[in-house]
């Protein structure tokens, strides 16, 4: 009986549920309040935008040479100019989006699915087995990400599909340990405890309250990680071992722009500046994420 | 301490071996067979086989990695499968490059850093903080090799200033350095304001406030050792981030370092020399990080007694609440 | 002669969003020797106001936004920062409500206190030392312990080493910050025992922070209640604890536990205090007044001195309806 009144008591579910949707709201207010959060969530969703309608913006051809017109410097006809075969750079630049959204998203599912699944499972039922993947993943987190990655995606061979494999695999240990973190923080909660007082089951507390309450971070950190994910892309296509041309790719358009620094600076800049705009916007949208999520930590 | 010290360097032996054995792994799950791109994929079968037979690869997965193991405790990482050369020395000699400019960008990237996020923090606010926030900003979001590519444009093909490629002279240098540094640099920036912002507001700042200390000598006897704290774990992380990208750099500005030892030995499948590459950075970064929490105890007594206790338990309160209802 | 007095101190934090009004105009005077306990609910403005003293609010968000500190005669408030560096920690010192993070935790403790003897009186590092160690010895440390570390002592030790801080150099007036709230009941004991005795022999003047009555019984002089940032009720000890005048400070009496008397039930005081940064009308106390009238909800009392040294802010307090009005203010 005693047990009953505590369950009704302490019955949190329905006023966790409005409280996590006030919650969201919440944290979409600060983020409006924060401009430059804001002009990064513009910024990415603009360049989401381009690389899903790239056919409609632009009336070129990424991979349609016109031996004609190489080497063209910024001009009406072609905003960044042309590469050296011709093709516009601007064009390949919004194609290069798609592909750099799409690997980056498929290698941060990866990292988070399975690092995220390991870390919160092994953490909750801590004991031998969390000491062991733990130990695991040390030894995989003490491998350079990037050797990691260059030595799976030397393995596993080029192409878009197993960079995202490498990049998510070598992600996997930085996800786990992330979400290990904030579970622990959430374990020693008084409402999980509250919770298993009530009889409450391991199962359905990890679902109800420990998942609910990790996912600020992992929102966040997943917003960051896309922007190293792009950037471990490039670094990868840029030393040959990413995506292969012809996919238009900023890294690899880096790469064989390289040949021409000496004569055709536009080769070589508006790639980069590409990556670098991306990567901006993801970062401050992620900064500004973090902060709306936690107020403590800005003042 | 003493004791401390040995046990995380046994540690360290195990995470090693524990690099190998995945390293070892990564390769042998390869769909590509290593014997097609040495001796060529339309080579006759028995010389193919005689290939296979030679490097030992017809043997079962743990023969072959059981062998490595055993050559790997003899001191030798074997020989290249492409030039047939001593992988350990074939390290050895492209190492010290590498090394160098690693450890040339992080001491970059603490000297620049530290004192930038440090002002940005005091300065809480002010157009400095921002200036400093905003290239931080930009500098954790450039990729090195782009800027590498910009700075040669500047610095090389512009100006003529500095040489775009090698390292044969000290002015080889700097360039790269620089590229591999601003990630870095930004991210040493970053941690160092928080951190720094954080400690400010504790109240033992409040406690030397009160004693009637001058706010310069609370800032360097009070606060900046503090806030280094959580500062040297991101400059021991940093130098992961660095031996990689040293690698991608090496491309950029065409030197013959680890990393492009090991972009070589990809293109022609020469596993032994991969796998001592792969090996070989995470020494360093295991090195590394052990060096760093040594590090750690000089500046934390409370890290120090932790240290002394550690050989006991691992503490940790965990799942206790589950036997109320047993 | 008064040491301390404090006239009309209002201090407010300002954020974008909205003001709190922490401190409202409120008047203290210690004189030398003397021990006054402030004594209010958390939230009510004391540490706001013992930090103003010292020219600590944290600003921003805090701004004295008027009023004058007398120490000594001269006002704290127009100190320049100099002035002010030599009189904190030589001439007035604080301690701290929580001890458990007041100390630098990487340094050690005999060096922490070693370090205000430096600073104010000028003398080699290894003599400051020595009277660093002296200090521990007197707060009930063993000198030995000096080049022991902050988290190598307990709660109660630790704020043995930041009374040593804020005594190291006899300062003229010590602020004590709740000193004990964060303590267990048998240290609390000690820890006043100890102060009182150093007190006594430094003939230092004390204001006391705390929400305690028993403590402000056992070792003040004078009490002082607050409320929502102003003194609702001062005086000595015997006109606090034997005429108490103001409902709020009867309702904190009624409020405390009596061991001789059984009771079901506690009799708090009803309500909270107000969010300082939307205080209410007229007198601040009366949504939670058990003899609240119609005049307390929009006329401020000014304080009357019911007799002489206990002042009341109250519009039913002075013997007589308009005692407000009256010859004293």
């Amino acid at each position: 009986m005693l047990k009953e009144k505590l369950k009704r008591k302490a019955n949190p579910a329905k006023e966790l549920d409005f409280r996590s949707q006030s919650q969201i709201k919440d944290v979409w207010m600060r983020l409006r309040k924060n401009k430059l959060a804001m002009a990064g969530l513009i910024i990415v969703a603009l360049i989401v935008l381009a690389a899903l309608f790239a056919g409609v913006i632009t009336p070129y051809d990424f991979d349609k040479q016109d031996l004609r017109a190489r080497f063209t410097y910024p001009c009406l006809e072609h905003l960044l100019g042309t590469d050296n075969m011709g093709r516009d750079i601007l064009t390949r630049i919004i194609y290069g989006a798609r592909t750099s959204l799409l690997v980056s998203l498929v290698a941060v599912a990866i990292g988070l699915i399975i690092g995220g699944a390991l870390g919160a499972t092994v953490t909750f039922y801590g004991g031998k087995l969390e000491e062991t993947v733990m130990r695991c993943l040390d030894v995989l987190m003490s491998i350079p990400p990037l050797i990691l990655a260059v030595a799976i995606s030397a393995s596993l061979g080029v192409g878009k599909f197993n960079c995202a494999v490498a990049i998510g695999v070598s992600s996997i240990p930085s996800f786990a340990r992330i979400i290990r973190a904030s579970v622990l923080s959430i374990k020693d909660q008084e409402y999980i405890e509250a919770a298993t007082a009530c009889g409450v089951s391991k199962i359905k507390t990890i679902f109800t309250h420990v998942i609910p309450n990790s996912l600020a971070p992992i929102m966040v950190q997943g917003t960051l990680k896309i922007g190293d994910a792009i950037m471990m892309i490039s670094s990868l296509s840029f030393i040959g071992l990413g995506v292969q041309p012809p996919t238009p790719e900023w890294g690899s358009m880096l790469a064989f722009g390289r040949d021409y620094i000496r004569e055709f600076w536009p080769i070589v800049t508006f790639p980069g500046a590409a990556i670098m705009i991306t990567l901006i916007a993801f970062n401050v949208l992620g900064d500004g994420l973090r902060d709306a999520m936690d107020p403590r930590l800005k003042q | 301490m003493a004791k401390y010290v040995i046990k995380r360097f046994l540690m360290m032996i195990l995470v090693l071996f524990g690099v190998l054995f995945v390293v070892f792994s990564i390769n042998y799950i390869s769909p590509v067979d290593p014997v097609d791109v040495i001796v060529g994929a339309d080579a006759a079968p028995e010389i193919k086989e005689m290939k296979r037979q030679e490097l030992g690869l017809d043997q079962p997965y743990w023969a072959q990695l059981g062998n490595y193991i055993k050559q790997v405790l003899t001191g030798s990482l074997g020989t290249s499968w492409n030039t047939k050369t001593d992988v350990m020395n074939d390290i050895l000699t492209r190492f010290p490059t590498t090394l160098k400019m690693s450890i040339m960008a992080i001491a970059l990237a603490t000297a620049v850093g530290i004192p930038l996020g440090i002002i940005s923090a005091v300065k809480q606010n002010s157009l400095l903080d921002y200036i400093c926030t905003f290239l931080a900003l930009i500098g954790a979001s450039m990729p090195s090799f782009w800027l590498g590519l910009m700075l040669i444009i500047g610095f090389s093909l512009n100006l003529g200033w500095l040489p775009a490629t090698g390292v044969a002279t000290w002015q080889g240098y700097i360039l790269p350095v620089i590229a591999i540094g601003i990630y870095p640099i930004a991210t040493i920036t970053r941690t160092t304001r928080a951190s720094m912002l954080e400690v400010i507001r504790q109240d033992y700042i409040r406690t030397a406030r009160a004693k009637g200390m001058m706010e310069k000598k609370i800032i360097t006897k009070h606060a900046l050792k503090n806030a280094l704290i959580p500062v040297i774990t991101i400059v021991g992380m940093q130098l992961g981030f660095v031996l990689g990208g040293v690698m991608v750099i090496e491309a950029v500005f065409n030197i013959s370092g680890v990393g492009s030892l090991l972009k070589m030995a990809i293109g022609a499948k020469d596993n032994p020399t991969i796998t001592g590459c792969v090996l070989f950075s995470s020494f360093a970064m295991c090195t590394v990080n052990l060096l760093v929490d040594i590090l750690y105890a000089f500046i934390d007594p409370r890290i120090k007694a932790q240290y002394a206790k550690s050989g006991k338990k691992r503490g940790k309160p965990a799942g206790q609440g589950g036997q109320l209802h047993a | 002669m008064n040491l301390l007095e404090m006239k009309d101190l209002t201090v407010q934090y300002e954020t974008d969003k909205e003001t709190v009004y922490a401190v409202n105009g409120i008047n203290l005077t210690i004189k030398e020797g003397e021990t006054l306990g402030l004594v209010g609910e958390t939230g009510a403005g004391k540490t706001t106001a013992a930090l103003a003293i010292l020219q600590l609010v944290p600003d921003p968000p805090g701004k004295i936004k008027g009023g004058e500190i007398l120490f000594d005669g001269a006002d704290l408030n127009r100190a320049s920062a100099k002035e002010m560096r030599k009189i904190r920690g030589g001439q007035i010192s604080m301690i701290f409500q929580d001890p458990m993070t007041a100390l630098n935790p990487i340094m050690p403790v005999g060096e922490q206190i070693a370090e205000v003897i430096e600073l104010h009186s000028e003398c080699s590092k290894a003599e400051a030392m020595t009277r660093a160690m002296r200090m521990l010895e007197k707060v009930g440390i063993q000198a030995e312990r000096a080049s022991e570390y902050p988290h190598q002592f307990s709660g109660g030790m630790k704020q043995r080493v930041v009374i040593a801080i804020a005594l190291a150099c006899n300062p003229r007036l010590l602020i004590a910050d709740e000193p004990t709230t964060a303590l267990d009941v048998s240290i609390q004991a000690q820890v006043l025992e100890m102060m009182g005795e150093i007190k006594q022999e430094l003939n230092t003047s004390v204001l006391l922070i705390t929400h305690d009555l028993g403590v402000v019984a056992e070792i003040c002089d004078k009490a002082a209640i607050m409320y929502a940032g102003e003194i609702v009720e001062a005086g000595n000890l015997e006109d606090i604890f034997d005429h108490t005048e103001h409902p709020y400070t009867q309702g904190l009496f009624d409020s405390i536990p009596k061991l001789d008397v059984k009771c079901d039930r506690l009799n708090p005081i009803r309500g909270l205090t107000p969010n300082p940064a939307q205080l209410p009308e007229g007198c601040k106390f009366h949504p939670r007044c058990p003899r609240c009238t119609e005049r307390c909800k929009i006329e401020e009392p000014k304080a009357v001195e019911v007799s002489p040294g206990h002042l009341v802010k109250c519009h039913l307090c002075g013997g007589q309806e308009g005692g407000s009005y009256g010859s004293v203010g």
